[in-house]
């Protein structure tokens, strides 16, 4: 009679099934696919951590850049440690694109894995067509693929929800979709943004206000906050803000950039309004904003801004002395500062 | 500055001293030699990539005292292209050097030698004289063995130690160890002292040390080695952090023994890998008291078998090695008889030199 066996099913899992995965037992391979960043850091690590957890202490990286030698895969596996330890071979592959020789060399370690070898291969930017070619697929049979893959818009809210829920964070209704909404397309920024709830909330219950507060401070944006935030005049905000982005490490020339640009705009707009003419073209959701503002000197005014910026940059590329974060605080403070009402 | 010179008296030590020049800097000034008079007669070459620092002296009449640093590898290149025993001139005036010999005349630039880096606190710890060509022989048996890059940055250094009466290097990148020692009769020491060298720095000794006759003078402080040699001084920064218990690693007894010819071992060796697998190279041993094989065979289905000469004790073995690892091991050996420790077809082997020398390797085997 003539038996047909099952193919052992194919293990393509998502990064949040992981942790189950890892406490059923450690399979000898583990392939991550990243094209979600965040996602394939985390999942890697928790790979390693359970390695860790079952007595592979040594650890050694190999790095697969163009033009490397797989031969050094086959070799490291196949010659034991001196040091008489199980392994965790700890491949990554930078562009996410093994060569004909790197698929082949993955299928073979796949096909003949080592019991104190474990092989983990990160594939940053992998896509789903890597996903699918022969090698992968070698893989799956003897591993565990993780594919990470970028976050639809509408499963940020989930997302987000479980990840609150598995730091032990009570939070009111329509907290997660809040911080979707600040962070959208940026499942790292989300993240942190969860962290620093964390860490804000002793007991784990935090109400909405700190909620925004959080995601605020994590969205992408907050280069063109700290000027809008200017613009509308509150300058202790402003100070607040452009003191996070110094803190988190933004680069003074990026910020100065943005503070030109507006002002550039500001004596533009103005020098219509006080000349006639053509006024810049603006966005219609800021241009009440940039309106109001602008009043607020003549165009000689913001024309001399533009001069100090113009120093505060020679001092940030080191032509002049001077500390460019004071000079940054001082064009904020006068870019949300009205003379007149000074005057008055 | 201004000083008058032979090319050859400026050529050898700058080629002595251009290793530590990364053909790209951090640092802009990191790609310039930095030269200083340091008498009537004497002038100080020195180059530096953060983590080793050369230095050269060398002699020339020193008109005019003074500091400068200017592009090493053009300066290099300049001398290498001049006419052989030619005299040269180097003055520096308005922030330029100008090196004019015969019709010859360049102009280059320069960066303020007070702003040229220059290694810290590196004369102090235990100094020691060691004659070069044993000091030579002590990094060429273990160097071979150190790790290529690996995230163990320790393993990519050379271990030395500095005991009483003795120095002793070893080498090791996880799947083999390279120990070798040499007596120093008049060495003594309170404590002794363990420092793994970076790779780069080995590198540097092994490439001047072949032409050194006399002995070489050396320095372990906490964080910094320092050798010379002639008019040459090598400064090193140490790799901090612990190297492996090499003895943990070291068979103890081998139950199984073989003794065989190094040369024609090697030959032998040389012959079967041609057909080892590309990928790694495995070559695999057969042994028994009656006979002595090697095989190699590769994934078209190639194979090649070689009887060799030699004495082997013990149970019938099949074991398989890296063929590189033991050919790099075999090239370091200058003994006519080589021993190979087993203990069984998984366990690592222990391979010593006979005669006096006091070296030893640790291969880990391959799984058939």
């Amino acid at each position: 009679m003539l038996h047909v066996y099952p193919l052992p099913p194919l293990l393509k899992i998502a990064p949040a099934e992981l942790p189950r995965q890892l406490a059923a037992g450690l399979k000898p391979l583990y392939l991550v696919l990243g094209e979600e960043p965040l996602g394939a850091i985390e999942a890697a690590d928790a790979v390693r951590a359970a390695a860790r957890k079952s007595g592979f202490d040594e650890r050694v990286s190999l790095v697969a850049e163009p033009g490397f030698q797989w031969e050094r895969l086959a070799a490291e596996v196949s010659t034991g440690s001196l040091f008489g330890a199980r392994r965790v071979l700890d491949l990554l592959v930078p562009n996410g694109k093994p060569d004909i020789a790197g698929g082949r060399a993955l299928a073979k370690y796949a096909a003949a894995p080592v019991e104190d070898v474990l092989l983990l291969a990160t594939l940053p930017g992998a896509d789903r067509k890597t996903a699918s070619t022969a090698w992968a697929k070698a893989v799956a049979q003897a591993g565990v693929v993780v594919e990470c893959r970028p976050l639809k818009a509408a499963q940020l809210p989930r997302w987000i929800a479980a990840r609150l829920k598995a730091r032990g964070l009570r939070v009111p209704r329509g907290a997660e979709a809040l911080i979707a909404e600040y962070t959208e397309g940026n499942p790292l920024a989300a993240a942190q943004a969860v962290e620093r709830l964390a860490l804000l909330a002793s007991d784990g219950a935090v109400d909405l206000e700190s909620v925004r507060a959080a995601a605020v401070d994590e969205a992408r944006f907050g280069l063109f906050e700290c000027v809008d935030t200017a613009l509308t005049g509150d300058r202790v905000r402003t100070l607040r803000m452009l003191a996070r982005l110094r803190d988190t490490g933004s680069e003074p020339t990026l910020i100065l950039w943005a503070l030109a640009r507006e002002l550039r705009q500001l004596a533009s707009w103005r020098w219509a309004e006080e000349r006639g003419g053509d006024r810049p073209r603006i966005w219609a959701s800021r241009r009440r904003l940039v309106a109001a503002a602008a009043r607020r000197r003549s165009a000689r005014g913001w024309q001399r801004l533009l001069a100090e910026a113009a120093a505060v940059d020679r001092v940030i590329k080191g032509r002049a002395v001077g500390d460019p974060w004071v000079g940054l605080e001082r064009l904020f403070v006068a870019l949300a500062d009205s003379p007149r009402r000074r005057a008055d | 500055m201004y000083i008058e010179l032979l090319r050859e008296d400026l050529l050898r030590p700058l080629q002595s001293i251009i290793g530590v020049v990364e053909k790209r800097q951090t640092l802009a000034i990191l790609a310039n030699v930095c030269i200083k008079t340091i008498s009537e007669s004497e002038l100080r070459l020195t180059t530096t990539d953060l983590e080793i620092e050369m230095s050269a002296d060398l002699n020339g009449k020193v008109i005019d005292l003074g500091t400068v640093t200017s592009p090493a590898r053009k300066l290099l290149d300049i001398c290498k292209a001049l006419p052989e025993g030619s005299t040269l001139t180097l003055r520096f005036k308005n922030e330029r050097l100008y090196l004019e010999s015969g019709c010859s005349r360049f102009v280059l630039s320069t960066l303020p030698a007070d702003e040229f880096p220059c290694i810290e606190g590196k004369n102090q710890g235990i100094n020691f004289l060691v004659p070069a060509q044993i000091f030579m022989e002590l990094l060429k048996k273990t160097s071979f063995a150190m790790a290529q890059q690996d995230v163990r940055y320790y393993l990519t250094g050379l271990l030395l130690e500095v005991e009483s009466n003795l120095l002793r290097a070893v080498g090791t990148d996880g799947h083999r160890l390279a120990l070798s020692e040499c007596a120093m009769p008049e060495l003594s020491i309170e404590s002794k002292r363990a420092v793994i060298l970076p790779r780069k720095a080995i590198n540097e000794l092994e490439r001047l040390l072949g032409a050194v006759e006399t002995s070489l003078d050396i320095t372990v402080g906490e964080s910094h080695a320092r050798f010379q040699m002639d008019s040459i001084v090598l400064i090193t920064k140490l790799i901090d952090g612990k190297f492996p218990d090499y003895n943990r690693v070291i068979p103890a007894a081998s139950t199984r023994k073989l003794r065989v010819d190094r040369a024609s071992f090697h030959e032998s060796l040389t012959r079967v890998s041609i057909l080892a697998n590309e990928e790694f190279r495995g070559v695999r041993l057969e042994i028994d008291t009656k006979e002595l094989r090697l095989f190699a065979h590769n994934p078209e289905n190639e194979e090649a078998e070689e009887a060799f000469p030699g004495q082997y004790e013990g149970e019938k073995l099949v074991i398989a090695f890296n063929a590189g690892y033991l050919q790099d091991m075999l090239s370091v050996i200058k003994s006519e008889m080589v021993e190979f420790g087993f203990t069984g077809a998984n366990a690592s082997a222990l391979v010593r030199e006979s005669g006096k020398t006091k070296s030893l390797y640790v291969i880990m085997p391959m799984r058939l």
